[in-house]
């Protein structure tokens, strides 16, 4: 391809000079950074399946604790270990084919309101749908997790010691560190999840959010290629879009319209070339438009951008006319410091065989990512380009006036096709679709991984509180109040939150900075949303402690002091 | 009716009591009922009586009785009753749960037959929990603690956990952690029910012990060797007095 590339560069030097190619699988075209992102994705959902197995685990080690006396008996009467582990390991599969069959129905249900939700927003190459081979992944996930997750709980429920258990009267507590382990892994996968939601989503509206400085309200755009041999020539380019530009000012409803081209100060392939100044060696860094809009006389009132010195363009600025040029505010006071740019000159590129240009005009800055982005704006008719875009501003609703639009262009020329014909913010949100459906879905999984968290610190506390039912009674029989019953309790599920909320800082730091390709150049380490998640994730966790801690301030000393 | 009053038909033993004005306890038409979908259900009828401070009464009588239900009671662990009850002068039926709370760990020790010590704390920790419910400081908790061991000879034990103690040595620390934050009534519920005969005469002898240096003692107990150890014997049967026997000091 290079070799072509290069070729083509010394047959037509004019036009290929500093164009190459390369060649790119067609899968990684279609979905390069995409890739990425759903692979980090599919982590996200391997850490929520991990959240799950681990209350599952925590489950059968409390089943397990409380069958200690049954399975001693089974024991006692001459079953062998492996028998026993095969009785639990049978349930535990059962329990998590159960739970995966039900899952399966959950997102069958689910796919499709998510694809509804977010309709033209999930790009065309994504299959949103269920088929055989989401049905085995699911089967066979469900049968690994169940056996892998059940065989730990099963191995220990297999060993009772039966003289103990099976004593008449014997009462025995289990406190599984196990299951204080597997929460506290629990709560720390959460906060990760959390906390690479929260990075992502607030590098998504960075990255996403509209541009200040234009108005993209009530605007419409669609796209133009002036690809017929008749506009080789410029006059019968600058002639059509002229009428263009024309017949669509004159449709009922649109308040101005423009059409522009947009060209490369740089290139392709040469980003540090910048434009010329007359009188000065080099523009200071920073400050050198990227880009220049190729525009009709209306670009201006289309976009609402506000000309805020000089003069802007007008139909007398044509070919053949001295060549003029509007520049950003912040290209002007960067470049010419504390003067007047107006009559400045300027060339909008580095080749010597450019021609220069007159500022004319300086206009508002255009803010993307909290930065000015600088543009310089030079007339449509002196600088024509066939790649253009429609922007059309509308005084009610834009959509109304699509058919209008198109007829407008097929007037004046029937072969020209206009495509992608949409409102500025409809063509925003596409643009950035696959991100918004990134982080909207790992808002789900980071919500879904703290919702099964909590629960699973819930049944551990609650279980805890059961067992030390009779403890309870006798430490208010000795005169602990609610408030000792409540530290208690509630003392052991501080004690799991911190841990997890100690590791999920750490791993989160250590994961976050691994995919840090991922957050769109956002901080992966920013402390608001370390600090934010945590006392989020802490804030849940402590409202699931709570309800068992308050309960077990309620336990009747004398029925407790009974039950043995 | 009989009552806890009534006049006594023998000495059982030689009483030594502080001298204290007025009852410790005091009890009129006290009753406990449960509703059931046959009717109501009384597990205590009509209860009325006194017990003097540095008193040792045993409570005896068949299972079902009610004599469980009545320490509970006295012990302010059950607050769903009628009646009157008073308590070192303090009205008991008209107090809140946190009065009744606060009244409990002023004035009372439990002893159970099941001893119920905290299984994963040691034994000097068991002595310790009635203390730190007590807003007692550390320093002075240590050192009741080891003051307390000393004297119910479980120095040596003081880290040993209950599952590594016998019956006998468990419920010497339960009577030790009743008895640790000096208060005025012991209530124990069987508590050589679950001790061999020996083990059970040991407990005994320091509840007389107790007893001597001026605790009140209320011990509820099938045994009639035990029930010997107390001032008087209260008879409850089907939840009614049946008997009382024994002085009225």
């Amino acid at each position: 391809m290079v070799a072509l590339a290069k070729g083509l560069e010394e047959r037509f030097p004019e036009t290929q000079k500093e164009w190459t190619a390369h060649a790119t699988p067609l899968r990684s075209g279609f979905a390069g950074i995409e890739k990425s992102l759903y692979a980090v994705m599919l982590g996200a959902v391997g850490f929520v399946l991990l959240i799950v197995c681990a209350n599952l685990a925590g489950l059968l080690l409390a089943r397990g604790a409380e069958r200690q006396k049954e399975i001693a008996i089974r024991l006692a009467i001459g079953a062998t270990r492996k028998q026993i582990v095969r009785h639990l390991l049978t349930e535990s599969v059962l329990l998590s084919v159960v739970g995966g069959a039900l899952g399966i129905l959950v997102a069958a249900w689910g796919v499709e309101i998510t694809a509804r939700g977010f309709r033209t927003q999930i790009p065309a190459w994504i299959d949103f749908s269920m088929d055989w081979r989401v049905l085995a992944f699911s089967a066979g996930v469900s049968i690994v997790t169940g056996l892998l997750f059940g065989l730990l709980p099963a191995l220990r429920a297999s060993t009772p010691n039966v003289h103990v258990t099976l004593k008449e009267g014997a009462l025995t507590v289990y406190r599984s560190r196990i299951r204080g382990l597997l929460v506290i892994g629990q709560l720390a996968l959460a906060l990760i999840l959390l906390a690479g939601a929260g990075d992502l989503m607030k590098a998504f509206l960075a990255i996403s959010g509209a541009a200040n400085g234009t108005d993209e309200r009530g605007l419409l755009t669609a796209h133009v290629e002036f690809l017929d041999a008749k506009y080789r020539e410029p006059a019968t380019l600058r002639h059509t879009v002229s009428e263009i530009s024309a017949r669509l000012e004159r449709i009922p409803g649109v308040q101005s319209a423009s059409l522009h081209s947009t060209g490369f100060v740089a290139g392709f392939g040469g980003h540090d070339e910048t434009i010329r100044v007359e009188g000065l060696n080099a523009v200071p860094p920073n400050s050198s438009p990227r880009f220049y809009f190729q525009a009709t006389p209306g670009y201006l009132a289309t976009v609402r951008l506000p000309l805020l010195a000089g003069r802007s363009f007008t139909a007398a600025d044509r070919a053949g006319s001295e060549r003029v040029t509007l520049i950003n505010t912040h290209a002007a006071e960067q470049i010419w410091p504390g003067v007047s740019p107006i009559g400045k000159r300027i060339k909008l590129g580095s080749a010597d065989s450019l021609p220069w240009v007159t500022v004319i005009g300086v206009v508002g800055n255009v803010v993307e990512r909290e930065r000015a982005r600088d543009y310089a704006y030079v007339p449509f008719d002196q600088t024509p380009g066939t790649d253009v875009t429609l922007l059309i501003r509308a005084q009610n609703r834009p959509m109304a006036l699509a058919s209008a639009i198109r007829a407008a262009v097929r007037d004046v020329d029937p072969d020209l096709p206009v495509v992608q014909l949409q409102t500025v913010e409809e063509q925003h949100n596409a643009n950035y679709s696959p991100y918004r459906v990134y982080a909207m879905s790992m808002l789900v999984f980071a919500g879904f991984a703290i919702l099964l968290a909590v629960v699973g610190l819930y049944g551990v506390i609650a279980y805890s509180a059961a067992q030390r039912t009779r403890e309870i009674g006798v430490r208010i029989a000795l005169g602990a109040e609610a408030k000792h019953v409540m530290v208690l309790i509630a003392g052991q599920g501080t004690q799991l939150v911190v841990a997890g909320v100690i590791l999920g800082l750490g791993g989160s730091f250590l994961v976050l900075r691994a995919i840090q390709s991922m957050l769109f150049g956002a901080n992966p380490i920013d402390l608001p949303i370390f600090g934010g998640v945590s006392v989020l994730l802490a804030v849940a966790a402590l409202a699931a402690i709570w309800v068992p801690a308050r309960r077990a301030t309620r336990v009747n000393p004398l029925e407790a002091l009974r039950a043995e | 009716m009989a009552f806890f009053s009534t006049q006594p038909k023998a000495a059982m033993r030689d009483a030594v009591a502080p001298p204290i004005i007025g009852p410790l306890i005091s009890m009129r038409n006290l009753e406990k009922v449960f509703e059931t979908p046959a009717g109501r259900s009384y597990v205590l009828r009509r209860i009325s009586g006194e017990v003097q401070p540095g008193e040792f009464v045993s409570i005896m009588g068949p299972s079902g009785a009610g004599k469980s239900t009545l320490l509970a009671i006295l012990g302010m662990l059950d607050s769903v009753w009628t009646g009157e009850f008073y308590f070192v002068g303090h009205p008991v039926h008209a107090m809140s749960h946190k009065q009744r709370v606060a009244l409990n760990k002023e004035h009372i020790g439990f002893v159970f037959q099941q001893y119920h010590l905290i299984d994963d704390l040691t034994v000097a920790e068991n002595l310790d929990i009635p203390l730190s419910y007590r807003n007692v400081k550390k320093s002075e908790r240590e050192a009741i603690v080891a003051d307390t061991l000393d004297k119910f000879g479980m120095v040596g034990k003081k880290d040993l956990y209950p599952r590594q103690l016998s019956g006998g040595q468990q419920q010497l620390v339960g009577v030790a952690r009743a008895v640790i934050a000096r208060p005025k009534l012991i209530l124990a519920d069987e508590p050589t029910g679950n001790l061999h005969s020996s083990q059970g005469r040991e407990i005994m002898e320091l509840f007389k012990k107790l007893n001597s240096e001026g605790t009140t003692i209320i011990q509820v107990t099938h045994s009639e060797e035990n029930a010997k150890y107390g001032h008087r014997i209260i008879e409850l049967k089907d939840g009614w007095i049946t008997g009382s026997e024994g002085p009225v000091v």
